[in-house]
């Protein structure tokens, strides 16, 4: 129970934040959704890189390095510390300034002005948060089962996820993104730091560095795991489309807006590909050192292990002591919360100013109701999906729907790389690439036996790929075939 | 808010920027683990490892000479973009 005692008062130090947070809030919508505009570079990196690394940056990492071996840090790591930063610099910061000369609160409001569309937003906005929920589902039903599994089944999946979503929700409620962004710089600092302090006391009890590497080469079956000979190329290099997706996060968006100013987005740029770095590392080298440690003549991990995933837990357990077996569950409880909380907040966010706002709010309606109408929604979203969560918490596969969502969001970049940089683009050919990227998604989804394939590639590569290509043809062709954009939407935006 | 240096920086650092994405797809290093860097690390993982150094290096150039220059309007927290290219 040493580790339930060690994430109660984690959670309860958070909700200590929340409350704090809820101190600096000046009460207008622009405050609750984009913290009035005035994250400074420290915060937004935090916010940035807490949102974009989930529980699998930790036990994902650790199982698929067990699995497959090293090949996972640049299938994912190096490839997004590459990627994620070219977002942050090509379309985060264009977005930030369009964001603040033309007042935007949601990527939806952009697209919407952008394409002189109202139809486009009413296209994009379920395809949008029909990928954020499964993707809030899998942070959720991680936190409830991690929590069962760590309290040994005293306490239920349902009480579990439900605590994580009413922490998440009073910091979320109360102090909006701003009180996202302090959770978020906290929560990261914890997950970082734990995982490193559990690489060098892990390492240490496997006899150092070297000697856990050499169990794995002299170990017949599992040495390969240490270069990549089993994962195909193509497959490693389509890869690298997958984080192409933070470009249209709508959460990671959200946070774009709340920048004080352009500077503020260079530390994001320049750390982010650190700060991968440093939590993928030591849980890449412990879930391929797993593969082969040995204790007392019996392997350190069953031989007969159903999930990959607890292998980070167990060898904290078998190695360590249950103190930093419980700091380690509450930085993997930070990871899945740093991520959910600006997921609940931008759906919120969207429901509030992209659906009632701007159908039902013509009338005048003052900031309290705003904020009051963004917290409503809030809450509606977080009981949704908890609500969800139960009710699919046995459904194996949902985990396997994680990176599907990214594969979508990564099928719209070109369309917003069109949106900021293409004069020529027109809105036929945006309808067009929101459709053929729908359409091809939905037709390798259902290839895949609806994800039930998790090693499904096509043409040789990752989905993505072809999604990536659809939609591109789509955009170029039907944007070239009809009339251009007016003058004044260019000048608008060029 | 830094101004472009000159021409020939930004291209350099978007060469940079593209020659990174190339070297991501390394099919070198791809069915040996030696030599083993600092003695534990098998050479492809330490490879991308340097890689993500590297790129963050690159990042901090793209920072210095192809950041965007952005006008800040009588609004401090409003901003423009003068060119429509971020970099």
């Amino acid at each position: 129970m040493t580790a339930i005692y060690i994430i109660a008062g984690y959670l309860v130090l958070l909700l200590l934040l929340g409350v704090y947070s809820n101190r600096s809030f000046k009460g207008t919508s622009q405050d609750y959704f984009l913290a009035s505009r005035g994250i400074g570079p420290f915060l937004l990196l935090m916010s940035l890189f807490g949102t974009t690394m989930t529980a699998f940056a930790l036990v994902g990492s650790t199982g698929a390095s067990f699995k497959g071996g090293i090949g996972i840090y640049g299938k994912l790591a190096s490839s997004s510390g590459i990627i994620h930063s070219l977002c942050f610099f090509v379309v985060g910061i264009k977005l930030w300034s369009l964001g603040a000369k033309h007042g935007y609160m949601t990527q939806i409001q952009f697209f919407r002005d952008r394409f002189n569309s109202d139809k486009l937003g009413l296209l994009l906005f379920p395809i949008i948060v029909g990928l954020v929920v499964p993707y809030l589902l899998v942070g959720i039903l991680g936190a409830g089962s991690t929590l069962t599994t760590v309290s040994e089944g005293k306490v239920s999946f349902a009480a579990g996820s439900g605590a994580i979503c009413v922490v998440v929700l009073i910091y979320v409620f109360s102090g909006g993104v701003r009180g996202t962004a302090w959770a978020n710089c906290f929560q990261t600092l914890v997950f970082i730091a734990l995982g490193i302090v559990t690489f060098f006391v892990i390492s240490t009890k496997l006899g150092g560095f070297a000697a856990a590497t050499q169990a794995v080469i002299d170990n017949e079956e599992n040495a390969h795991k240490l270069a990549r000979i089993k994962i195909p190329q193509l497959v490693f290099f389509s890869y690298m489309l997958i984080p192409l997706s933070v470009g249209m996060f709508p959460h990671i968006f959200q946070h774009w807006l709340t920048a004080k100013s352009a500077n503020s987005f260079k530390l994001a740029v320049v750390a982010h590909p650190l700060l991968i770095m440093l939590v993928w590392v030591p849980c890449v080298l412990i879930g391929t050192w797993a593969t082969s440690a040995v204790i007392n003549g019996e392997p350190l991990i069953p031989t007969d292990l159903k999930n990959a995933n607890d292998v980070l837990g167990i060898m904290v357990l078998k190695l360590s002591n249950p103190v930093l077996g419980g700091f380690l569950t509450a930085g993997i409880m930070a990871a899945i919360m740093s991520s959910l909380d600006s997921q609940f907040l931008c759906i919120g966010s969207m429901f509030t100013n992209d659906i009632y706002l701007h159908y039902f709010g013509k009338k005048e309606i003052s900031e309290k109701q705003k904020v009051l109408t963004g917290r409503i929604f809030v809450v509606a979203v977080v009981l949704v999906t908890y609500l969800i969560a139960l009710y699919l918490k046995d459904t194996k596969g949902i985990f396997t729907l994680g990176v599907w969502c990214f594969s979508g969001f990564s099928a719209l970049f070109p369309l917003i790389v069109a949106a900021l940089y293409w004069k020529r683009v027109t809105t036929a050919g945006a309808f067009a690439s929101i459709l053929a990227a729908a359409v091809s998604w939905i037709w390798l989804f259902a290839n895949s036996n609806y994800g039930s394939d998790r090693s499904y590639i096509f043409l040789g590569m990752m989905p993505v790929a072809t999604m990536i290509i659809a939609s591109t043809l789509a955009l170029v062709v039907v944007s070239l075939v009809t009339r251009p954009p007016d003058e004044s939407t260019l000048k608008k935006f060029f | 808010m830094s101004a472009p240096k000159s021409n020939t920086a930004r291209k350099l650092v978007w060469a940079a920027v593209i020659a990174l994405i190339v070297l991501h797809q390394d099919f070198w290093f791809w069915d040996t683990y030696r030599p083993l860097v600092f003695g534990f690390m098998p050479i492809g993982l330490a490879y991308h490892v340097a890689l993500s150094l590297v790129a963050s290096v690159v990042w901090f150039l793209a920072t210095k000479h192809c950041f965007p220059v952005v006008e800040k309007n009588d609004d401090s927290s409003t901003a423009e973009s003068d060119s429509g290219q971020a970099g």
